[in-house]
């Protein structure tokens, strides 16, 4: 078996479309999918500061105190920092799904109890939460723009829950099919 | 039963974030305590009328296990703390 | 019958009319009419009949107490029945019908009920329609269900939408009245995040019913700066219904309830709001009086007509008596007046010493903003009490009896009634507070301030607009200033008007019964006989005469009631306190509670990463759980999944199968304590488990019984990782995770869940070897791999790719688990059929998974239910005698635990291979009759054998280690049937494990 093996994304099948939207209307909130990137979930031995240690090996999201994921780093490439830093290989482990627009914060809001207001929720701020019942990790990535962490085995079901919450506020899909 | 819980690690979350587990009270016996001991532990639970500790589980946030202490006749929760700190 | 349109003013557009239905004729209103105010206008007089008598009932009160006007609005899935017809907007195309009459509404059968009134008064059904016993059941219980109700609900799924959102803010406002309004601006000023739900279409409470110029100036002010404000959002068609624990208030928004159906937009959308501050401005309803026939068609509130008048420019009638004990029936008049209805008298039924009439008489400028609705006097000033409202189907005259004791017949055919207003301070009552009575203001008033949660304006007893203006502001103050933020009030403070009128008691000693609960039919005798019979206590009347239990919840006649209850004691008013207040404030539809969470939506759905894959080769798919996993993969010409299942079976014994094994829970550990933790939590050694191998471990519960079976891999010295069953994946991370963070803090244990990021197939049969050799880089000799080995191999075809191989097999073939990336998983599951095409490999699923595990006598949650020990399960010696501890050792041992009789796990072959039976069903001993008696056990798990051509099960039997051979009898209780078997040990097929070997 020397022919390389196809990579499948975790939001295949995804439906892309436009949904409550009237003829030239503009969507009020658009929902992406994102590209998969590899990703390693990294603890802290007690008394380290992991966020310190993690600099500059990739964007972080909290997943808890002294647990990160680190966006794009394989758990072999974070292998230097054992063992104060452990990493578990979490590649695949989660579809992102970006939601922006206007009406992003509303959208989301219909299945997130926090508080996703600027005031609570700053830029560059991640946090683990529910979405409905669903398991997510959500970062504000913009003053309108954000990504939804979800596990792979939930993501199609997530992207449908989003698709209709979002009907009514006119919504775009583009799932990783095409536009 | 409260409807919010403040999180120490991700702030003010809905109640459906969380799992509860029960009496935190209860320490776990040595293993050769003895079975009255275990029984204790596992079976018998005061009921008072007024504050709890109980074990919560943040299962949709954190995933932290967390010490809560409510009032049982009020619902006001007055404490929530990370199980860890000042564990038995 | 008397209702009719008036050409003046008003806020409904005369351009844009609108046709509806009701009862199926055809009527015409406009846009901005109630259903109530078109059909009023049309002349309409019975709008339904009542729930216990069926008399006949016109439109009582305007908003959502309304009690008598309620319709049944849609068809099919989208009937909706007691819809207030005062809060539904009309819209071209809209449907309404009368409810609880039959043929019609204006001449219904059950009126008779009428007549039978004297055996259905409150309680009847414990005293009367009790001879013959027989009879109850089968005769009058039917008729009378019949004959009483309200609307019915449709029985058709509901194909609208309804949402469900979250929502934060500094500060909650209810209601948009003069109270609300300013102290949404006065937080709005301060910069604060403000929502503010009004039940109303348009925001304005009070303002709008008022009607004049500075009312309407002041109204659009406010608004328009609540607009403008970024932080600021407004909710009209949003009643907040509930007041839970933190400050969280449910509300619920009707979206779409007045527009046409439309796919993409929700009826109704619920929402949850977390408040750190609230004010509560929610106004006061007015009472009704209570008098004979005050149920009458066309007896109404005043503020009812007035909102009408008002808003829609529709009289109630052509000639109006005004029954009042307060100012609200003076300026009443004046407005009708003042729009040309004839207004017969003034009848003011406050006690003599209230006040002097004459200082209500002039208009008052400052309620009506300037604006001189002359009253000319032409309407007489009456001081006396109503007795009785007279008519067929509608009001003909009111009897009154003046101060001086004569009688008069007024002949009118509208009555309009103020009794007083009851403040609405139910949301602040709904967590344990109780209102009180307060004898200045003659009012039930709800705690003012709570934390959390401020009264404001009406709901706190308040009389005048200046005054509920500077009131809302200052409660929002009070509530800013609560959570930390400082604001200015938008109002100054302002003295109150007049004193409130009095709470009066039943009035009318007239022929006739008095209505106190209009939507239950209780009257004042009901009550009296209620204190008779000892149930005088507000909580036990409430229920004996249903009295507040209707969908209004008491907000008509709750009050009335209580006085009623305290006069009857000979007590002052106020001295019975009101029963308590729960959520929901109004009725609340199941739609909107479920949101989106219904039918395939109800529980997220969870896929494999193969699943695709799966549904691609045909695969049948099943629930466990939350998980779609595929059971059995049918092949064309295939008669039943029975087939399917055998030949799968079949060639995984013959040559090679492929299952997705995805679901199993997949934990990975790592830290420096990971062998103490394993040691702890599993009942067998782990801590010594070399690298490379994996073992089968069980776990217990703290009481000693078994809680999870899977293994445990060692694939490095820090690299471990764990398997659960499917079933039980989070409930054993939370274990572990409490274990590690609560019990053994100390112990350095780190546990990722990592179920997601692999996708992990199960390659068994003799040519497992073979096959798997084409898509892994690993040495799989025996020697190298043995069984129980683990490793980790590069992927071919994907460089730098490791794959992890498991050397583990659950269906007792030669057999190995290969987990790869996720991303990866379809195409290494494709690349291994194709390398195994030649040896005839197949797809199989969960079934067939299920039979070749019960042929090999493996455990799933089937056996293990939470009942059963290690030892009962026959796995006894694998319990570590070694261990100084570990999680259920200290209770297993215990006496009951290890004693004789208890249920075993063995295997039950079906003598006969024609016959079969099913799991659940009992073991009896053979000869026994059938019944649960001397039952010996139950089978756990069955299934068709292909490879000893019968039905084989898993039992849990008394002492089944010594019983193997006994034949025994399998009693299916539920479907009268029995089967003969046999009990075996539970391995039915290669006892000795050879293949597993090979």
């Amino acid at each position: 078996m020397a022919d390389a093996l196809t990579r499948t994304p975790a939001l295949a099948g995804a439906p892309s479309g436009r949904f409550g939207l009237a003829a030239g209307a503009a969507p009020q909130v658009a929902v992406e999918a994102l590209a998969d990137l590899a990703m390693a979930q990294a603890f802290a031995a007690p008394g380290v500061d992991l966020d310190a240690r993690l600099a500059g090996r990739g964007e972080l999201r909290r997943l808890g105190p002294g647990q990160r994921l680190v966006m794009g780093a394989t758990a072999q490439a974070l292998g230097d920092l054992a063992p104060e830093v452990s990493a578990v290989e979490q590649s695949g482990s989660r579809a992102r799904i970006g939601v922006s627009g206007p009406g992003a914060a509303v959208l989301l809001a219909r299945g997130v109890g926090a508080d996703l207001h600027p005031s609570r929720f700053a830029e560059g701020a991640s946090a683990p939460m529910l979405f409905g019942r669903i398991g997510i990790v959500l970062a504000r990535q913009g003053a309108e723009r954000w990504e939804v962490l979800v596990p792979r085995s939930y993501a199609l079901s997530l992207w449908e829950e989003l698709l209709e919450a979002g009907r009514s506020l006119g919504l775009e899909a583009r799932g990783p099919g095409g536009r | 039963m409260a409807s919010l819980i403040d999180c120490p690690h991700c702030g003010p979350r809905p109640r459906e974030e969380f799992s509860v587990r029960g009496d935190a009270a209860a320490t776990r016996p040595d293993p050769e305590a003895g079975p009255e001991a275990w029984h204790a532990y596992l079976h018998l639970r005061t009921n008072p009328r007024g504050l709890h500790r109980e074990h919560w589980r943040h299962s949709g946030g954190c995933r932290r296990w967390l010490v809560v202490e409510r009032d049982v006749v009020t619902h006001a929760v007055h404490a929530v703390r990370d199980a860890q700190e000042g564990a038995q | 019958m008397s209702g009719r349109r008036l050409p003046v003013a008003a806020r409904i557009d005369r351009g844009r009319p609108i046709r509806f239905r009701f009862d199926g004729r055809e009527h015409q209103g406009f846009e901005g009419d109630t259903l109530a105010s078109a059909l009023i206008a049309s002349g309409v007089g019975i709008f339904g009949r009542s729930f216990k008598y069926h008399r006949p009932r016109g439109v009582l009160a305007a908003g959502s107490a309304e009690p008598n006007a309620l319709v049944t609005v849609g068809t099919g899935g989208r009937q909706e029945p007691n819809v207030r017809a005062t809060m539904l907007e009309i819209f071209d195309g809209l449907e309404a019908r009368s409810q609880n009459a039959w043929p019609s509404r204006r001449l219904d059968v059950g009126a008779l009920n009428g007549l039978l009134s004297p055996l259905l008064g409150a309680g009847f059904y414990y005293k009367t329609f009790m001879w013959p016993p027989k009879a109850w059941e089968r005769v009058y219980e039917p008729l009378i269900r019949r004959a009483a109700g309200l609307g019915r609900a449709g029985i058709e799924p509901d194909p609208d939408r309804y949402e469900k959102t979250w929502a934060h803010c500094d500060l909650l406002v209810i209601g948009a009245g003069p109270a609300g309004l300013s102290a949404a601006v006065t937080a709005a000023r301060a910069g604060a995040r403000v929502i503010l739900a009004d039940e109303g279409a348009e925001p304005g409470g009070w303002l709008l019913d008022d009607g004049g110029d500075a009312s309407s100036a002041l109204r659009e002010d406010l608004l328009a700066e609540l607009r403008a404000a970024p932080e600021v959002r407004i909710l009209p068609r949003a009643t907040v219904f509930g007041w839970y624990d933190d400050n969280v208030f449910g509300a619920l928004e009707r979206v779409g309830k007045h527009l046409p159906p439309d796919p993409d937009r929700p009826v109704e959308r619920l929402w949850r709001i977390v408040a750190r501050s609230a004010v509560l401005a929610s106004g006061a309803e007015e009472r009704p009086l209570v008098f004979a026939g005050n149920d009458l068609p066309g007896v109404a509130m005043a503020s009812g007509i007035r909102r009408r008048l008002v808003g829609q420019a529709v009289a109630p009638g052509r000639r109006v008596a005004v029954v009042t004990n307060g100012e609200a029936g003076y300026s009443l008049a004046a407005a009708l007046e003042s729009r040309e209805v004839e207004v017969a008298a003034i009848l003011d039924c406050s006690p003599p010493s209230a006040h002097d009439p004459e200082r209500y008489a002039p208009a008052r400028g400052d309620w009506r903003g300037g604006q001189a609705e002359d009253w000319r006097g032409v309407a007489r000033i009456v001081r006396g009490r109503p007795l009785r409202a007279v008519g067929m189907r509608a009001v003909e005259a009111l009897e009154i009896e003046r101060r001086d004791g004569s009688r008069r017949r007024l002949a009118v055919d509208a009555v309009a009634m103020s009794g007083g207003w009851s403040p609405n301070g139910q949301l602040a009552c709904q967590r344990g507070a109780r209102p009180e009575w307060s004898e200045a203001r003659q009012a039930f008033l709800p705690p003012i301030d709570q934390p959390g949660l401020h009264v404001a304006g009406a709901a706190a007893g308040l009389v005048g607009r200046a005054a509920c203006l500077a009131d809302g502001a200052r409660q929002a103050v009070a509530a800013l200033g609560e959570i930390g933020l400082a604001a200015a009030p938008a109002f100054d403070p302002a003295p109150e008007d007049a004193p409130p009128p009095r709470a009066l008691g039943a009035q009318g000693s007239g022929r006739g019964k008095s209505f106190v609960d209009f939507q239950n039919d209780v009257t004042v005798d009901d009550l009296a006989r209620a204190r008779q019979e000892g149930y005088g206590h507000p909580e036990l009347a409430k229920r004996y005469t249903t009295s507040a239990m209707a969908t209004d919840q008491g907000r008509m006649g709750a009050v009335n009631a209580a006085v009623i209850l305290a006069e009857a004691q000979g007590l002052a008013p106020g001295a019975v306190p009101l029963t308590t207040q729960r959520p929901f404030f109004s009725p609340v539809s199941f739609g909107a509670l479920a949101g989106a969470a219904r039918a395939e939506a109800f529980r997220p759905a969870r896929r494999s990463p193969l699943h695709a894959w799966s549904q691609a080769r045909g695969a049948v798919f099943l629930e466990t759980g939350a998980w779609l996993r595929p059971a059995w993969f049918p092949r064309a010409g295939e008669p039943d999944w029975a087939t399917a299942v055998a030949r799968e079976a079949r060639m995984v014994r013959l040559a090679a199968g492929l299952c997705d094994v995805s679901f199993l829970g997949k934990i990975e550990l790592t830290g420096a304590d990971v062998p103490a933790f394993l040691n702890r939590v599993y009942l067998n050694g782990m801590a010594k488990l070399p690298v490379g191998r994996a073992r089968y471990g069980v776990m217990l519960r703290e009481d000693g019984f078994v809680m999870d079976d899977g293994t445990v891999a060692r694939l490095a010295e820090d690299r471990w990782v764990l398997t659960t069953t499917t079933a039980k994946a989070e409930e054993v991370m939370a274990h572990l995770e409490f274990c590690a963070q609560v019990l053994w803090p100390e112990l350095d244990v780190r546990l990722a869940s990592v179920s997601d990021a692999w996708a992990q197939m199960a390659l068994a049969g003799p040519k497992a070897r073979e096959i798997l050799g084409a898509v892994v880089d690993l040495d799989l000799s025996d020697a190298a791999m043995p069984f129980m080995g683990a490793a980790q191999a590069p992927l071919r075809g994907a460089p730098g790719v490791t794959a992890r191989v498991f050397r583990i097999s659950f269906s007792g073939e030669l057999a190995y688990e290969i987990a790869v990336p996720a991303d990866l998983g379809p195409a290494v599951a494709d690349a291994i059929m194709a390398a195994g095409q030649g040896a005839g490999i197949c797809c199989y699923g969960a079934e067939t998974l299920a039979v070749l595990r019960i042929e090999k006598g493996h455990v799933t949650h089937a056996e293990i239910d939470g009942r059963v020990t290690a030892h009962d399960l026959g796995i006894g010696r694998m319990v570590s005698a070694k261990k100084a501890d570990f999680i259920g050792r200290a209770m297993l041992g215990r006496p009951a635990l290890t004693a004789a009789g208890r249920l075993q796990l063995c295997g039950l072959q079906a003598v006969d291979p024609a016959q079969a039976f099913r799991a659940g069903a009992q073991v009896l001993n053979a000869g026994a009759a059938p019944s649960l008696e001397g039952a010996q056990g139950h089978v756990s798990s069955t299934c068709w054998s292909p490879h000893l051509g019968r039905t084989l099960g898993l039992a849990l039997v008394r002492d089944a280690r010594a019983r193997h051979g006994e034949e025994v009898q399998v009693w299916d209780g539920l479907r009268g049937e029995t089967c003969a078997a046999r009990i075996v040990p539970p391995v039915h097929f290669d006892p000795e494990n050879r293949r597993l070997h090979g």
